[in-house]
């Protein structure tokens, strides 16, 4: 009997020194993200240019996307850009990362530079070198016309500019990368061993053994990278100054929301249209999580 | 180890935070400025070198000053209005000032004026341009007209010569012509100005029309847009003005202006612009008045001011800030420091006191702005709420046209469409 009361003390004072541990992560997640939520999903109901105070509508502001052309036009660009970017870098990642993997001399060395796009990744100095490789007489053009080619006006011409963004995203295949070198170093050798002694060549080892064993490590990059996609918008921002352009052809659902807010002042529109995006990023991972026990193989 | 999370030593660095807290008073007593303007990196260079004139004359007075483009500039500053963050003196435009006045954000400047902000000696347009419901909410920086700015050099390589006053659309048409046949593969004639709300609105004015009517309601019909579209249609068809890919990187900076990066000899800016475009450029440019539809004909350019002043209304700084305001408006030597690269000043003695010692481009400003003051017709009436976004609404639109994605008859449409869907949600 004794023990147990002093234990059970034990514990209360241990699980308050853990809420004591616990709290600055907490205040900040109570004031700095649950607070913010909470905020914007009242203002998504509302009608509020930030000088004036709010004003309720209801559901006025989901009505209207409805019939606004431009939230089509957001959401069609989005998904393009998951549609292409998602798939050609998973693929890139993979690629490198079975090179990687056959244990190449300074393989370590390569891991570094291939992983370095990632770190400048989303930053604004990459989307300006963007700008600057894929300009009308920028460096991809000037390299064509050395072999008497003439290039378009890439980043500057509606047909092409989402593509441009399309390769940046693929070029940023670090950490993809990364993760899926740790999940072939996981594979057991044996498999392959075994399997060498039964007369399977490298690619059918390859679809035999190494994807159905990848599978969990390429769902978790599949949904990563899905929503990275979704939540893109440095890229566009910098490359078109913040106009979705040229033609709305780079208007990321992402940047359109923040013209709506920023540009226009429309913020219960704006907030709208995040309870949206973040609707439909968590509707696509529910997809893909109930998805998965048809592909992924989980080593049970 | 306990003794350093103890409740006392805890106390004790709390206290030592405070009077760490407490170290620039002295400069909280003399007051504190915060200025934010839009500009470009000259003005940034001279609003600098006048905060530092008025430090030296008040050591004790703690100003900062904040810049950002014309595009970053507007979220900015709606944010921190938005956040009670408001800077002290915000540069105000005339099409935002009804927006911001009207909800109570400025502070009516009679409550300054005449101490500290002594405006004797300006013309009634100081205050005039800064009126909404009787009430003056900016003092205007200095008077400014749109303009067409010339390369001087392609102009003379292309034996062109420069455009007078009095000059037609008929006459841009065939300069632009003979540049771009004269340039290098690549040059064109003009920049263009299809998606130029600022020339819009002036050609909408030499066909009798205006973007808004006095009581808020667009004033013009879808047709006067298609023809506007189809008149730019036209010579981006024969190749002298610039092609669309190359239009859509100009982002409405000086810096990414088809002028001043050299793929076109005519660019379109404000005539205070010129300095700054001046900065960017090797070769010469020159002001040019806005083309008629006829030559002589009315240019619909008007007067207006270039910025104005205004001082928040929640600022606990209203005496320094209105003092600030003063020493840039009027002080010989805040004016001397500036140039007219903010306007050109509405006070006689001003005009008088700098115009010995004004450098090439400032000289030229200031005579372009006293020859249109000539023609000019009045200022057109404050945009209603909402129509400010003809700023972002016009650029998209052209671009489509220009890409050939919709015809100009369709352009036209939208564009109306949308504005009047706009001005409804605002």
């Amino acid at each position: 009997m004794r023990a147990g009361v002093l234990g059970s003390r034990r514990r209360y004072r241990d699980t308050w020194a853990a809420y004591g541990f616990l709290a600055p992560w907490l205040a900040g997640l109570l004031v700095l993200t649950l607070g913010p939520l909470a905020a914007s999903l009242y203002l998504s109901f509302t009608q509020f240019d930030l000088l004036d105070p709010p004003e309720w509508i209801g559901l006025e502001n989901y009505r209207q996307m409805a019939t606004d052309p431009r939230f089509w036009k957001a959401l069609r660009v989005s998904f393009t850009y998951v549609v292409l970017a998602v798939p050609l870098k998973l693929l890139a990642a993979l690629g490198l990362a079975m090179l990687l993997k056959q244990g190449l001399r300074l393989a370590v060395l390569y891991r570094a530079l291939l992983y370095l796009p990632s770190l400048l990744g989303a930053s604004v100095a990459v989307a300006l070198l963007w700008q600057r490789v894929f300009a009308g007489d920028g460096l991809l053009n000037h390299v064509l016309a050395a072999f008497g080619i003439t290039g378009a006006s890439w980043i500057s011409d509606p047909r092409y500019a989402l593509d441009t963004l399309v390769v940046l995203a693929v070029w940023q295949f670090g950490s993809p990368m990364i993760v899926f070198l740790a999940g072939l170093q996981q594979i057991p050798r044996d498999l392959y061993e075994a399997a060498g002694l039964d007369g399977a060549g490298a690619f059918r080892q390859f679809r035999r053994i190494t994807l159905p064993m990848l599978t969990p490590v390429i769902f978790f990059n599949l949904i990563f990278q899905t929503i990275e996609a979704l939540k893109a918008f440095t890229q566009a921002y910098v490359v078109s100054s913040g106009t979705g352009g040229p033609t709305d052809s780079t208007l990321f659902f992402t940047l359109y929301l923040y013209q709506e807010a920023f540009a226009h002042f429309h913020m219960g529109y704006a907030s709208a249209l995040a309870w949206v995006l973040m609707s439909i990023i968590g509707g696509l991972t529910a997809v893909m999580f109930a998805a998965q026990r048809y592909w992924v193989h989980y080593d049970e | 180890m306990a003794g350093l999370f103890s409740r006392r030593h805890f106390a004790g660095s709390l206290l030592a935070g405070s009077s760490a807290l407490a170290l620039p008073r002295r400069a909280w007593a003399a007051g504190s400025v915060r200025w934010m303007w839009w500009g470009n990196p000259e003005r940034d260079r001279r609003t600098n070198a006048v905060i530092k004139a008025y430090k030296a004359q008040n050591p004790d007075l703690a100003i900062t000053g904040e810049s950002a483009n014309w595009g970053d500039y507007w979220p900015k500053l709606a944010t921190q209005v938005a956040g009670r963050r408001a800077p002290d003196v915000i540069q105000m435009d005339y099409r935002f000032l009804v927006e911001y006045a009207r909800r109570g954000a400025l502070l009516p400047l009679e409550q300054v004026m005449p101490q500290p902000l002594d405006l004797t000696g300006f013309d009634p347009a100081e205050t005039d341009g800064g009126k909404v419901a009787g009430k003056v909410y900016g003092a205007s920086v200095g008077a400014n007209a749109y303009a067409v700015h010339c390369n001087v050099d392609a102009f003379a390589r292309a034996g062109v010569a420069l455009p007078g006053p009095g000059w037609s659309w008929a006459d841009f048409e065939q300069a632009a012509t003979a540049l771009s046949k004269a340039g290098p593969q690549g040059f064109y004639g003009a920049a263009d100005a299809s998606r130029s709300e600022d020339i819009l609105e002036r050609w909408l004015q030499q066909r009798k029309k205006m973007f808004f009517t006095e009581d808020g309601q667009i004033g013009f019909t879808p047709d006067d847009i298609a023809a506007y579209f189809a008149f730019w249609g036209g010579l981006r068809k024969k190749g002298i003005v610039t092609p669309a890919e190359l239009t859509a990187t100009d982002h409405a900076e000086l810096r990414t202006s088809m002028l001043t990066t050299g793929k076109a000899a005519i660019g379109f800016h404000h005539s205070n612009q010129l300095a700054g475009v001046q900065a960017l450029m090797k070769d010469r440019v020159a002001l040019a008045d806005i083309p008629a539809q006829q030559r002589n004909g009315a240019t619909g350019n008007y007067l207006k001011p270039s910025q104005l002043m205004s001082i928040s209304a929640k600022s606990t700084n209203v005496k320094e800030a209105a003092a600030l305001i003063r020493f840039v408006l009027a002080d010989p030597e805040a004016v001397r420091i500036q140039g007219i690269e903010r306007g050109v000043p509405d006070s006689q003695a001003l005009r008088d006191m700098m115009a010995p010692s004004l450098g090439p481009e400032d000289a030229a400003i200031a005579l372009f702005v006293s020859q249109v003051s000539k023609t000019a017709g009045p200022t057109p009436p404050a945009p209603p709420k909402g129509g400010g976004e003809m700023n972002t609404l016009l650029p998209r639109i052209a671009d489509q046209v220009a890409f050939g994605q919709i015809t100009e008859v369709e352009g036209g449409r939208a564009l109306v469409e949308n504005l009047a869907n706009l001005l409804k949600r605002a």
